[in-house]
């Protein structure tokens, strides 16, 4: 049973027991309306109203799951964040509801919970969302208006596009397209777009400068980065994530153990992991929102909601990046049986995640010159070093193979 | 002395500092972190804190030296009734003449004090003490204001802290301008002056000549509060450095009741 | 891209306090800057006009909010010269003793300001946790976390509280701890080496030419430092060296003057430890501190940052006639266009760090 086989179960029996049988009750009470009900009616009955419908399911079903994980990273982020500088991070968020409670309710508040505090700081993510949703939104005055709103809305909804891309399994996936890496990664670099486009209609200096520092990034870091996964590509023959995990999966190595693409493109990997650590911007490449020279660059004039949304668009883009590096490198979701292969995935994708935070909290921030050095001087040839080992392993290996009996090594 | 830098290889980007954050992660994860959770928890600041201030009014003999050493003049000297057992426990109705109608106490305006522990330090029977009391924070200006009631404590809850500093000064007397009004007599707060330097006769602004008498100090009670020359009409009291009993410290007497 | 002039401050996170740092800029490199200073002026020296000698420890403490006790000490020295005080022995070892903790919790208050400079918000975290530790040693003795007011004209306010040795030997053996493990993630990291080496350059002599002192002028290998040159206090009597670095031939760089820091707090704690072995028993006050004075004094120390100099004029009375004070960031900030100029824009917070601002005495 697939993702979209349940979604389309689940249409099946929405559209049988709830939506064609209003519609068709409306079109008998109102007649005026007849003509559009009852031809949505029989929409929904055929074929292609349901697979729409599943579609629908199916979207938001992925979309639902990449929230929650959404929430997950930032609190896990958070944690530990907190653990590595010696702190605890959010503690007291239910004790927070619980105040504002009794502060509405006209008591006068009292510290209750004497002792143990853990555990209730999970829901400060609902605590940030609900005092930024209260706070201003403020446009500059002499903002380019229809830009300053226009930057958020490339930058969040490509970034919220990216969660129904990537499947957790073969079986779990709201979309199958075949050159579904591609695509997510079309969805990647669309959001600089949206930064330029923010921190140019701020009108202000710093945004300007953070705006152009990312445009200088993207160029820079996407060249390696699609070049690094050319490799798996080759090797796979096909962009379709199912596709690469399968291949991974069947492939072995000695004592046939699993051989995942970061073993033999253990060169690709590392250049993909630097790029895709740039394309998330994430410490120590995070120089488009430095916020000791720049102040939060691009993001300095944006308030309330639109800017936390920036910040939870970041964190679903890593969370997208850390879903490709499994896909490509990490072998997706292909594990032991007794785990579901989703858990694996999402086991892999945190693994990443947590590699990256720690990363994030023990190392400064890379400088301009230098992250564009590291981009063009360093992993583009190597990139290119992945690509011609991959190039003898697919192609000059197996030729020769043939003709002097060589062992199958790859 | 570049040689003297180690050169890092390629690794050290991220595995040098991430032994260490590795290292206090499960530190903090297994031990307990450095913080503290403020409202819930707190630190106990040691005894010498300089948190808000209290008055042990048992102590207290109204002489002023706080409000002379404070920096911003955050502290002043308000006049109070006291009660009768407030009289007889205190140092001031044991002690000395019950001259005065109206004793006076410190009041502090807390807007304006930056704690600098001066008030403290120059007491010179140790009244004034800074309590380990920190969350002075009010919504309004007026209630920083702190009247001089507000301030006392009972001797047995505020431990008394060793002097560090005197007034190094005492009041000397130009005997040509006295007019022996005995002004500085009724408002020492030691009673450490006598109208007793034997009488003279003197001519007065007026033209009359009149037998007076002059204060006489005695510094082994003076504390150098200077009150005698605030009060003194006829300007005819100054400070000079001469040692007063201040520079070793007065005894702090019992209070009767205890004795 | 056409140059522009960029405007950083007064609010900044560069800044560190309150002044402006106008950049002007070729794309990201820095082509010419332009201090602006005077935003925190309190006009510290006339109101210390107004007050009593003994009245103005409140107003030094509060020149530099990391680094109060040595700017008190060193008012007071310029007060003791003045009013011909003799200071004990224990209480010169006191001072000793809480002027290097107190440069311990400035040179940590540095360390921890200068990695968010650079993107690195833990090593923060670490260095102000270790602050804690010697702010609480501060606290014990003073009775305050930030302002102590414990340097008094002719000796200290108290003497140190009963058990201040064992609780410093204590800090100072975790604190070492700490310090060699900080190597790892700071002096070891390479991305905290490429964004501190070969940046912010000056050589010795443009340091001295410029008026730069303290720990950024022994970072160009100049060994020089009032604590040795014009001695007080008991620091001729101590074992300790000063210590200096270099970046390459008399030239300092960001890095060497962050790596002269963690020497010093290194040599701060030998310091202390000699201190604690030296010190004599004895009152911790003058017996006699007058409360008028006359003539003219003049006094300079090695602050945190570098040369603190004190000069006092009395007329007689208990209240100064002129109280001038010489800040070292003063002359530092104000020679940044020399090592700005040719970095990069994001190179401009690793180096107005890397020279430690505290504003409150720059502007006074």
């Amino acid at each position: 049973m697939t993702l979209f086989g349940l979604c389309k179960t689940m249409a099946e029996l929405t559209a049988d027991m709830f939506i064609v049988p209003v519609l068709r009750f409306q079109r008998n009470i109102f007649p005026p309306f007849s003509y559009p009900a009852g031809d949505l009616a029989d929409w929904f009955a055929s074929e292609g109203g349901i697979v729409t419908l599943a579609w629908i399911y199916a979207v938001n079903i992925a979309f639902a799951v990449g929230m929650t994980n959404l929430i997950l990273v930032i609190h896990l982020e958070r944690k530990i964040a907190a653990r590595i500088q010696d702190r605890r991070g959010p503690m007291l968020s239910f004790r927070a509801f619980r105040e504002l409670g009794e502060d509405l309710a006209g008591e006068a508040p009292t510290w209750r919970f004497k002792g143990n505090y853990s555990g209730i700081g999970i829901i400060q993510n609902m605590a940030d969302g609900i005092k930024a949703i209260t706070k201003e939104l403020i446009i500059p005055n002499k903002a380019d208006k229809f830009l300053f709103s226009m930057g958020p809305i490339i930058f969040i909804s490509s970034s919220v596009f990216l969660l129904v891309l990537f499947p957790l399994s073969d079986r779990f996936a709201a979309s199958a397209a075949p050159a579904g890496l591609m695509v997510i990664m079309a969805a990647f670099s669309i959001a600089p777009i949206g930064v330029l486009t923010s921190g140019w209609a701020s009108n202000n200096k710093y945004s300007m400068i953070g705006g152009m520092r990312s445009a200088a990034q993207l160029m820079s870091y996407e060249i390696p980065l699609l070049l690094s996964m050319a490799g798996v590509f080759l090797l796979a023959g096909s962009y379709n994530p199912v596709d690469i995990v399968e291949q991974q999966r069947e492939a072995t190595w000695l004592f046939g153990l699993p051989m995942w693409n970061f073993i033999p493109q253990f060169i690709g990997f590392i250049v993909f992991m630097i790029c895709i650590l740039a394309e998330v911007e994430r410490v120590p490449f995070d120089l488009p929102e430095a916020e000791a020279e720049l102040v939060e660059g691009w993001t300095t004039e944006y308030s309330g909601i639109r800017y936390m949304l920036f910040l939870a668009a970041e964190y679903i883009r890593g969370f997208a990046g850390a879903a490709v590096a499994t896909i490509l490198f990490l072998g997706g979701w292909a594990g032991p049986w007794p785990v579901p292969p989703e858990i694996w995935f999402l086991l892999k994708v945190y693994l990443i995640i947590i590699f990256w935070i720690f990363i994030r909290w023990s190392v400064p921030r890379i400088r301009t010159d230098q992250i564009l050095e590291l981009g063009w001087k360093k992993l583009l040839p190597l990139s290119l070093i992945n690509i011609l080992i991959v190039i003898f392993m697919v192609e000059i290996y197996p030729y020769f193979a043939d003709i002097v009996s060589l062992p199958e090594v790859f | 002395m570049a040689s003297d830098r180690k050169n890092l290889g390629l690794m050290d980007i991220f595995v040098n500092p991430m032994k260490v954050t590795i290292k206090q992660f499960f530190k903090s994860t297994f031990g307990k972190p450095t913080t503290v959770m403020y409202p819930l928890e707190k630190r106990d600041p040691p005894p010498t804190y300089r948190g808000m201030n209290a008055v042990i009014w048992d102590l207290c003999i109204g002489c002023g030296i706080c409000g002379e050493v404070c920096p911003n003049k955050c502290l002043k000297m308000k006049p109070v009734d006291l009660s009768d057992e407030e009289k007889d426990k205190s140092w001031y109705g044991s002690h000395v003449a019950k001259k005065k109608s109206k004793a006076e106490r410190p009041a502090i305006n807390f807007g304006h004090c930056m704690f600098c522990g001066f008030c403290e330090d120059y007491c010179p029977t140790g009244a004034m003490t800074m309590t380990d009391f920190y969350e002075l924070a009010d919504t309004t200006r007026e209630a920083l204001i702190y009247p001089a009631r507000s301030m006392k404590v009972d001797l047995e809850e505020s431990p008394t802290l060793p002097l560090t500093n005197f007034m190094m000064e005492s009041p000397a007397l130009n005997s040509e301008t006295c007019i022996g009004c005995s002004k500085c007599v009724d408002n020492c707060p030691t009673n450490c002056i006598i109208m007793d330097e034997g009488a003279v006769n003197k001519e007065l602004k007026s033209g009359k000549v009149r037998n007076i008498e002059n204060p006489f100090f005695d510094y082994t009670i003076c504390i150098g509060c200077s009150t005698c020359v605030k009060v003194c009409p006829a300007s005819c009291l100054h400070m000079e450095p001469i040692a007063n009993s201040s520079s070793s410290g007065l005894t702090i007497p019992v209070p009767e009741s205890e004795a | 891209m056409a140059e522009m002039w960029i405007s950083m401050g007064p609010q900044h996170p560069m800044t560190h306090g309150l002044w402006t740092l106008k950049v002007k800029v070729d794309g990201e490199t820095i082509v010419d800057a332009d201090p602006e200073l005077g935003y925190l002026h309190r006009s510290v020296e006339k109101m210390g006009e107004r007050r009593k000698y003994f009245m103005n420890t409140t107003l030094t403490d509060r020149l530099c909010y990391a680094s109060s006790t040595t700017w008190t000490h060193s008012y007071v020295l310029a007060v003791e010269e003045l009013m011909e005080v003799e200071v004990p022995t224990r209480a010169q070892y006191i001072r000793t003793i809480m002027l290097e903790l107190q440069r311990l919790a400035s040179h940590l208050m540095w360390a921890g300001a200068y990695m968010p400079d650079l993107g690195h918000i833990t090593g923060a975290l670490y260095f102000w946790r270790d602050r804690e530790l010697f702010l609480n040693l501060l606290e014990l003795p003073s009775g305050s976390r930030l302002l102590y007011n414990f340097m008094r004209i002719g000796g200290v306010k108290r003497d140190l509280p009963d058990g201040f040795e064992e609780k410093t030997e204590r800090i100072l053996k975790l604190f070492e701890q700490r310090l060699d493990e900080y190597a790892d993630l700071f002096e070891n990291s390479k991305i905290f080496r490429m964004r501190t080496e070969d940046v912010g350059k000056f050589t010795g002599s443009q340091a001295m030419n410029m008026g730069i002192t303290g720990p950024n002028l022994r970072g160009c290998g100049v060994k020089h430092d009032l604590r040795v040159e014009d001695t007080y206090e008991i620091y001729e009597e101590i074992d300790w060296d000063v210590c200096t670095r270099e970046a390459g031939p008399g030239y300092s760089d960001c890095f060497s003057r962050y790596m002269i820091r963690i020497d010093e707090m290194k040599e701060s704690v030998k310091i202390i430890r000699d201190c604690f072995k030296k010190m004599p028993k004895g009152p911790t006050m003058s017996a006699r501190v007058p409360i008028r004075a006359s003539g003219e004094a003049f006094r300079r120390t090695e602050d945190s940052r570098g040369e603190a100099l004190m000069y006092l004029v009395g007329d007689g009375s208990d209240r100064p006639y002129r109280w001038k004070i010489k800040s070292p960031m003063f002359t530092t900030i104000s020679a940044c266009p020399h090592y700005l100029k040719g970095y990069k824009l994001a190179d401009i917070p690793a180096i107005m760090g890397s020279i430690d601002i505290c504003i409150g005495e720059t502007d006074k």
